[in-house]
């Protein structure tokens, strides 16, 4: 991946685009975390692709990649959700018929609409990109014992609705374990 | 006594592999591979169009 970003910054536009053909999937697991809906994270995911290719010259280190391309895209949803906050609207678009999904498409669903909204992202930023606390607290910008909370909260929440352990159950591990942490 | 260390280290075992198994789930139903929906993906081919097109004659890809 380093090599192709280093020709994507050297103006070769065919390695940009394979950059994001790469990434579009993991892209689109961040956007569907934080906007819940297809539309609006497509959206996202093109005005991110086109902001990438625009401030490319910006980005002074390879290595860095990942995480500069996510922070435009977390930017890009919380423009979404401002605007819809600006123009009061009670909720997001109906979602579409899930007709022509697969059962790896469905089940990713339904794993995340099992837990918080404000969880979601700290799930896909840690289980799909791999990225560490620190890394995820300076994304969202909020403290990284609030990122640890979110994580702890968001594996009760999947522990409870979607493995069926019964709260009693998981009770003490939880008390321990955010006692640790809050 | 004997018995009361028992319970712990069992119980505490016991969490342990569940939160395991939890975790390894969570990481393989997220990390699945699937096609991006239709709207996601003609959403990403029109801005690849967009880029190609300026990548050949130098236009800007969009109007502020």
């Amino acid at each position: 991946m380093k090599h192709l970003v280093q020709r994507a910054i050297k103006g070769d536009a065919d390695a940009f685009l394979e950059l994001m053909e790469q990434n579009s999937l993991s892209m689109y697991k961040v956007a569907r975390a934080i906007l819940a809906n297809d539309e609006d994270a497509a959206d996202a995911i093109q005005d991110t692709i086109l902001t990438c290719f625009e401030k490319l010259n910006t980005l002074k280190k390879p290595e860095y990649f990942k995480t500069w391309m996510i922070r435009i895209l977390i930017n890009e949803c919380n423009k979404i959700l401002r605007h819809y906050r600006h123009i009061k609207m009670p909720e997001f678009m109906p979602e579409q018929s899930i007709g022509d999904s697969s059962m790896a498409e469905i089940e990713f669903k339904q794993m995340l609409e099992l837990v918080d909204e404000k969880y979601r992202v700290v799930l896909i930023l840690y289980y799909v990109y791999g990225f560490k606390l620190q890394d995820i607290s300076e994304l969202l910008d909020i403290n990284e014992n609030t990122v640890k909370t979110r994580l702890v909260r968001a594996r009760n929440q999947l522990g409870e609705l979607y493995f069926g352990h019964s709260q009693n159950e998981k009770c003490h591990t939880a008390r321990k374990k955010e006692g640790m942490i809050l | 006594m004997s018995k009361r260390k028992d319970f712990y280290s069992v119980d505490h075992r016991s969490d342990k592999a569940s939160d395991r198994q939890d975790e390894n789930k969570i990481r393989e139903t997220l990390n699945q591979e699937f096609d991006l929906p239709d709207v996601v993906d003609r959403a990403k081919s029109d801005a690849f169009e967009r880029i190609r097109a300026q990548a050949e004659t130098g236009k800007k890809i969009r109007n502020y």
